[in-house]
């Protein structure tokens, strides 16, 4: 028999957009409701392509503030698949394990949610050859096990997905929850693994067993970029699985990254981002987008942009250009890593003290020690009572250190060099 | 490095001046203030490290000339001879320096070349001056170690960047600032999470109110089901009393039907039906009476005999008369009319007959021809009448314009005679043409020979002036400027020519001119000879001679112009004018008298030609009256052949045509109505032949009396209508006797159908009887009533049983619904009824509670579950987060860029320091004459203190002005030494830093300068003798440049 799914992951519900500073009410709105504008879609999808069933990888909610209008949202959202005659299938991961807060809104009964332990269970219960969904929710946050040792032998014959929130092959940048390899996904036999997890969507494996991340279904910080959205999937005569991405993102993220080499005034900056903020938007297929500037490069424009309130400035000419209209494109921030035209290898073959202090910088990033102490100064902010939290993971990366030495070397130059190069 | 030459192109006083220094060991530079001491220090500055950016007043623009800037030619460490060059210009003034051979130093190699030193290195350290020196004891809060090490190391601006950057960051976060960004964005999340967890026992709410609301839904369930229950007992209560009255209804029926026998199969509605038949027999009765009655009355109509019968043997002739009645009342109606219309008719023909005029007869006007190609005739001749009168006209105008043209043309004429006549007696003389030619060129010959004359004279009066003795010098200037003039005028004018595309009036006016010039110049006395009489003797007599013979040609041409002259007397050049101004006027006049002569011959050939047009005008008149006439005369004859007035033009022959033809159709009516009266008395005399036949062959058909006469036409008419009348009447009789013996027959049909059904009525009484099984009427009336009043019972109980079952139900088992209402009384029905009733209400109240608090629950969870003001804060809170990461990154870059800049300034102190100060210190122990042995540089204090010989640790500020000044130039030296050990040793140039010392610190300073010259080339700048005694006491090698004798 043939049938068809749609599989999805990491909803995160009514959680908000991260790295965006102070938008307008008319923005906001649409970004607040985004999350939802999507999952909207995802059910709409489900009910146009006459779905079967709706599996759905974990992270459904945000964390342990799950919002009220997240559960109810999603229930209502359910129960019109209900109606539709689809099933739903869902497992919770670590964003919304079981432990989790909920307002115990009761599930429509087309909906299956997975427990702590794994469990088959028939997408058809009429149909004893129908496919299998097998799937296992987190008990908890913190899963650092693997969860596949539970998972029902597969039964011959039938159509057997799983349905899991993993980090396979500890893919970087993700948490290691639940970790498993693809090796042990494939020993399993299964016909599909609908993962959940990793929210940029990746094919593991395109062949039987097929093993997909279909990522979130909304970009909601500068690294989410591009469409994010569902997989559709076709199951043939054969058992054959055929799926077809397709978008459901009300807002898209984009990132813009512009050389200053060359320019030299803020009209031919300005100029050059309002033609390729007018692309992102027709890119975008009436989506909304948003989208982060970074600045490059080194020039003339350094200074300028160095100022206080030249990037402000820049970036409430874009937004009154663009934010206003409907689909907007909306400038969530500007990272400026713009270098001086100083030349700083001159500097560096001075005898002089400017040429030791390039010395030392340079020094740093491979000092561990000297790293540390950089750290332990910072740590009247980064470790105070009331900042520690937000500020967390903020300077984590060796990289985020070494950008960090760069721009403070870039600031302390240009309070040493006078005009002529020299101190 | 050392200084081998400087050379300045332009600098400040200096132009074009070299200096050549020695090497080692010291070179002073002598000369009083304003020498130029300070230039040459600045020179050598912006030399090798560039004109400032700012400061334009500091450049010593070239006050002596030359190019602003110059070059120095070095010799390297290494032994490499090298020349610096550089101007005034972009970015510090371009540089260049090339090697011995010419090579471009690469710019990449130019800091190692230069000791990797800055401007500011080099201005502080290695050239400097008192007031440089000095600027070290003014400090600051670096304190002067860090002043001294800035000075030389390119950190001139670390302590306002410390600074700077301290102030940025606190203005961003302050452990305990409280109005901070960092602090302000903290505060605002703090009061978010607050409002977040706010949000979160909201949610805890919504989770109580989906609890509340399964609660009350189970609640409702056990509620809804004990409703039910009241419910139904209370409707069995409200039924039994709603047909508690039925109930005993029905018991009274069947009572009364257990007392009535039953009569089965007795007939329905028995009295009625037997009251009906007998009603029927009755009538029956009555029917048979009556059809035989009606029987006998029709055989009687039938058997009655007919009057004038034979009438209808002739019916076809009737029925004509009766169709012919209306045609013959019309004709008889039309006939006088028609005959009055023939009347008129007649008379217009007669009158038409009359306008034609006499000669007309019927016979005449109908065979007259007014065929269309008759009319045709007409109109041609009315064209040729019409095309013959408009030719005659035309000639007679033609003949009237000649006359006029032929009248003015005379008159034109006549104006031209009198105008020349005017002319000619306006002239008091006139001359020939002839005359007036020779007149103008008697008039050139004497303005020629005049001119030939006066230049002649001229000559000759300039020979006669140049003879007579003027300074040569001043003569022959003045007689030079003609032909000079003529000959510039005429180059000018070659060249304009030139330049105007070669215009060649303009270029031969030149060629001319020149010529002149030249002529001019070859006549004037200047060319020739001066101090030679003889031939300017010679020049004048042969000009005298000339001006002679040119005034006798003048005199000679003179006669022909009749002027008032004396004899031998030159006429002058107003007379020549008057002469010519008479001559202009005779020949005005005489181009005047040939205009006017022409004129009056042209006005004579015109009246000529007007004349022979009037002539020809009058015979074209002639031959048109001629034409005219022969076409009336043609007309004339055609009226004769057809009979036709003389009188009568193409135009009225065309009305003629009409009159007669009118004519015609008056005639041709006529005759119609004459015709049509005939055919009227033919039909009136036909109908009158048949009304009689039929009247005279049936005398006793009562149709031939009558008192009108038989020709009367009303006589006719009565008779034809009585006819008509007597036959209608017989007819009418003839179908009523038919009619009356079919009536007949159908009667006695009615009679037998009647007998037949009053014994039918008969036969269902006998029937209707048996039925009842009774054989008397009245007996089975006794028993139709009772068994009518079982019926009703019957009815009766089934309505009771009816209603019961509407209350009770169908299905209810009649049975038991006895036994139900067996078992109880009315009373206690009531009773039971009013409790069951009581419970009812009590239910609905607590259902009513409960879906109230059941609609304030979802009302709750709706706008719990619709709250954003949740997601509001979230999307907040990540907002301020963002907020809060920035301003921790610019935090963090401004702490660690400070925190960079502090750990690099005490590494270079720590590996830097203890060289220049040891070195300083050998130097500072040799100015002070071992009075102090000793510096200390705490680390990281950025503080240099002095040890004297009695091991007292000293401030700069506890020190002299004259030792301060001696520290500061031994920490130079220090710092000088230690970078040569790294770099190229750059020369010192030094300008009056000694002065402020005392003899013996100054003899010690020289020392120790001419002891730096063994590593580092030094120049000294000085105005003051005793200090160039003191270097050449210390060096007696040294060269000293006296800057004065530049």
């Amino acid at each position: 028999m043939t049938f068809r799914f749609v599989h999805a992951a990491d909803l995160h519900l009514d959680s908000p957009f991260k790295g965006i500073r102070e938008t307008d009410p008319h923005v906001a709105d649409v970004l607040r409701r985004a999350t939802f504008d999507a999952y909207a879609r995802l059910i709409q999808l489900c009910l146009d392509r006459r779905a079967d069933a709706l599996l759905v990888a974990g992270d459904v909610f945000d964390g342990a503030d799950r919002s009220l209008a997240a559960q109810v949202q999603f229930v209502r959202g359910l129960a019109r698949l209900q109606d539709a005659g689809i099933r739903a299938f869902i497992c919770h991961g670590n964003h919304d394990p079981l432990d989790g807060w909920g307002a115990r809104i009761p599930m429509p009964s087309n909906v299956h949610q997975f427990g702590e332990s794994a469990e088959a269970i028939a997408v058809d219960p009429q149909s004893p050859s129908g496919p299998v969904v097998c799937g296992i929710s987190y008990p908890t946050r913190e899963v650092r096990s693997s969860l596949l040792p539970g998972f029902p032998t597969r039964e011959p014959g039938r159509f057997t997905i799983g349905l899991l929130h993993a980090n396979v092959d500890a893919s970087p940048g993700h948490e290691a929850y639940a970790p498993c390899t693809l090796a042990d996904l494939t020993a399993t036999g299964y016909d599909y693994w609908a993962l959940g997890h990793v929210h940029t969507r990746t094919i593991v494996r395109d062949q039987a067993p097929m093993v997909v991340y279909p990522g979130n279904t909304q970009g909601r910080h500068p690294n989410e970029r591009g469409p994010r959205g569902v997989y559709v999937v076709d199951v043939d005569e054969q058992g054959a699985a055929s799926p077809a991405f397709v978008a459901v993102d009300t807002v898209r993220w984009e990132q813009l990254d512009v050389q200053i080499d060359g320019l030299h005034d803020d009209s031919a900056l300005f100029s050059g981002l309002e033609d390729r903020v007018g692309d992102l938007l027709t890119q975008a297929d009436g989506r909304h987008v948003v989208y982060r500037i970074g600045l490059q490069g080194r020039g003339a424009m350094h200074e300028s942009l160095s100022r206080t309130g030249t990037i402000d400035e820049l970036v409430t000419q874009l937004n009154a250009t663009w934010a206003s209209r409907d689909p907007f494109a909306f400038c969530g921030g500007v990272v400026d890593a713009t270098r001086s035209e100083i030349d700083r290898e001159a500097l560096l073959d001075g005898k002089d003290f400017i040429g030791d202090f390039l010395a030392l910088t340079d020094e740093v990033v491979r000092d561990e020690g000297l790293v540390a102490d950089l750290r332990q100064e910072l740590a009247p902010l980064y470790e105070n009572a009331r900042a520690r939290r937000y500020l967390e993971g903020s300077l984590a990366r060796q990289d985020d250190v070494r950008d960090l030495v760069a721009s403070a070397e870039d600031v302390a130059l240009g309070l040493l060099v006078d005009d002529e190069g020299g101190g | 490095m050392k200084i081998d030459r400087i050379q300045i192109d332009g600098f400040g006083e200096y132009g074009e001046t070299s200096f050549s220094p020695r090497a080692r060991p010291v070179t002073v530079f002598y000369g009083p203030n304003e020498a130029g001491k300070s230039t040459l220090l600045a020179f050598i500055r912006m030399v090798l490290f560039g004109f400032p950016l700012r400061g334009a007043a500091e450049h010593f623009p070239p006050r002596a000339g030359g190019n602003h800037g110059g070059r120095i030619e070095l010799v390297s460490d290494a032994g490499e001879r090298l020349t610096v060059e550089r101007h005034r210009g972009r970015k510090g003034g371009p540089v260049t320096i090339a090697t011995q051979d010419g090579a471009l130093v690469p710019d990449a190699a130019r800091p190692a070349l230069l000791g990797h030193a800055t401007a500011s290195t080099f201005h502080s350290v290695f050239a400097f001056d008192l007031d440089a020196l000095q600027q070290l004891e003014s400090g600051d809060e670096s304190g002067i170690n860090s002043r001294i090490y800035s000075a030389g190391t390119g950190a001139a601006r670390l302590p306002q960047a410390l600074k700077q950057l301290k102030v940025r960051a606190e203005d961003i976060f302050a452990p305990r600032g409280s109005k901070q960004p960092v602090a302000r964005v903290l505060g605002e999340l703090e009061d978010i999470e607050t409002q977040l967890r706010d949000a979160q026992a909201q949610s805890q709410e919504y989770g109580d109110a989906v609890f509340r609301s399964a609660q009350l839904d189970e609640e409702g369930a056990a509620l809804d089901a004990d409703h039910t229950a009241a419910r139904s007992r209370l409707e069995e209560l409200n039924r039994r009393q709603r047909s508690w009255a039925e109930w005993v209804a029905l018991l009274d029926v069947e009572t009364r039907l257990s007392e009535i026998p039953d009569r089965t199969g007795f007939p329905d509605d028995p009295i009625v039906r037997l009251t009906d038949l007998e009603d029927r027999r009755r009538e029956a009765d009555e029917l048979v009476a009556t059809a035989t009655a009606t029987l006998q009355r029709a055989r009687d109509e039938a058997e009655r005999p007919i009057a004038g019968e034979e009438l209808l043997q002739v019916a076809a002739a009737v029925e004509a008369i009766r169709r012919g009645r209306g045609s013959f009342d019309a004709s008889v109606r039309d006939l006088p009319k028609r005959n009055a219309e023939l009347g008129a008719d007649e008379t217009d023909f007669a009158q038409a007959l009359r306008d034609l005029g006499p000669g007309w007869s019927e016979e005449r006007l109908h065979g007259f021809d007014t065929s269309i190609p008759r009319r045709d005739e007409v109109e041609q001749w009315k064209t040729r009448l019409a095309s013959a009168n408009a030719d005659g006209r035309d000639r007679m105008r033609d003949a009237e314009q000649a006359t006029r043209a032929l009248d003015e043309a005379n008159q034109r004429l006549e104006d031209q005679r009198d105008q020349l006549a005017l002319h000619d007696a306006g002239a008091s003389s006139r001359m020939s043409p002839e005359a007036l030619r020779e007149q103008r060129s008697a008039l050139q010959a004497v303005r020629s020979r005049l001119a030939e004359y006066d230049q002649a004279a001229q000559r000759c009066a300039d020979l006669e002036a140049q003879a007579g003795g003027e300074p040569e010098s001043a003569t022959s200037g003045r007689r030079l400027v003609m032909p000079a003039a003529l000959g510039v005028l005429g180059a000018l004018l070659l060249a304009v020519g030139y330049v105007s595309d070669r215009d060649l009036a303009i270029l031969g006016i030149g060629i001319a001119l020149l010529a002149l010039g030249v002529v001019a110049y070859m006549l004037s006395p200047s060319s020739a000879t001066p101090g030679d009489g003889l031939k300017l003797s010679r020049l004048t007599a042969e000009a005298r001679r000339h001006a002679e013979e040119r005034r006798a040609a003048l005199l000679a041409a003179l006669p022909p112009l009749a002027l008032d002259l004396e004899a031998g007397q030159l006429p002058g050049r107003d007379q020549l004018n008057d002469v010519e101004t008479a001559l202009v006027g005779n020949e005005e006049r005489q181009r005047e008298r040939a205009q006017l002569l022409a004129a009056a011959g042209g006005a004579a050939k015109d009246a000529e030609r007007v004349r022979e047009r009037f002539q020809a005008a009058g015979r074209l008149q002639q031959d048109q009256h001629a034409a005219l006439d022969a076409v009336g005369s043609g007309w004339k004859t055609w009226l004769t052949e057809k009979r036709l007035p003389e009188t009568l033009t193409p135009d009225t022959v065309p009305e003629l045509f009409s009159r007669v033809e009118t004519a015609r159709v008056v005639a041709r009516a006529a005759t119609e109505k004459r015709a049509r009266i005939a055919a009227i008395k033919e039909d009136i005399d036909a109908y009158h032949a048949v009304v009689k036949t039929v009247t005279d062959g049936y005398p006793d058909s009562g149709t031939s009396a009558g008192s009108v006469g038989e020709d009367s036409s009303m006589a006719i008419a009565q008779r034809a209508d009585r006819i008509v009348q007597r036959f209608d009447q017989t007819q009418e009789a003839v179908r009523a006797g038919a009619e009356a013996a079919r009536g007949a027959e159908e009667r006695d049909a009615s009679l037998k159908q009647a007998i037949a059904r009053r014994t039918s009525v008969d036969d269902r009484i006998r029937d209707l009887l048996a039925r009842a099984h009774s054989d008397d009427p009245e007996q089975f009336r006794l028993w139709a009533r009772q068994h009518l009043e079982r019926q009703d019972l019957d009815r009766t109980q089934k309505q009771h049983l009816s209603a019961l079952r509407a209350v009770w139900g169908h299905e209810q088992d009649l049975d038991a619904l006895r036994r139900e209402f067996t078992s109880t009384t009315k009373e206690e029905t009531d009773q039971a009824l009013r409790h069951a009733e009581s419970t009812m209400a009590e239910l609905s109240s607590r259902a009513t509670e409960q879906n109230e608090e059941r609609g304030r629950l979802q009302e709750r969870m709706q706008k719990l579950s619709s709250d954003e003001a949740a997601s509001r804060l979230r999307g907040r809170r990540e907002e301020l987060i963002e907020e809060l990461r920035a301003l921790a990154a610019q935090w963090s870059k401004l702490v660690v860029a400070k925190s960079l800049l502090v750990r690099a300034r005490n590494k270079f102190e720590e590996e830097r320091q203890p060289d220049v100060v040891r070195r300083a210190e050998t130097f500072f122990e040799r100015l002070t004459g071992g009075k102090y042995t000793r510096l200390h540089v705490t680390l990281g204090e950025q503080e240099i203190s002095v040890v004297d010989e009695a091991g007292r640790r000293k401030a700069p500020d506890q020190l002299s002005r004259g030792t301060r000044e001696q520290l500061y130039l031994a920490l130079r030296f220090g710092l000088i030494q230690s970078m040569g050990e790294e770099a190229e040793r750059l020369p010192v140039v030094v300008d009056e830093v000694l002065v402020n010392f005392d003899l013996d610190r100054a003899r010690r300073a020289a020392t120790a300068f001419v002891e730096l010259s063994r590593t580092n080339q030094v120049l000294v700048l000085t105005c003051h003798q005793w200090m160039v005694d003191l270097f050449t006491e210390a060096a007696p090698d040294a060269a000293v440049i006296d800057l004065s004798a530049v």
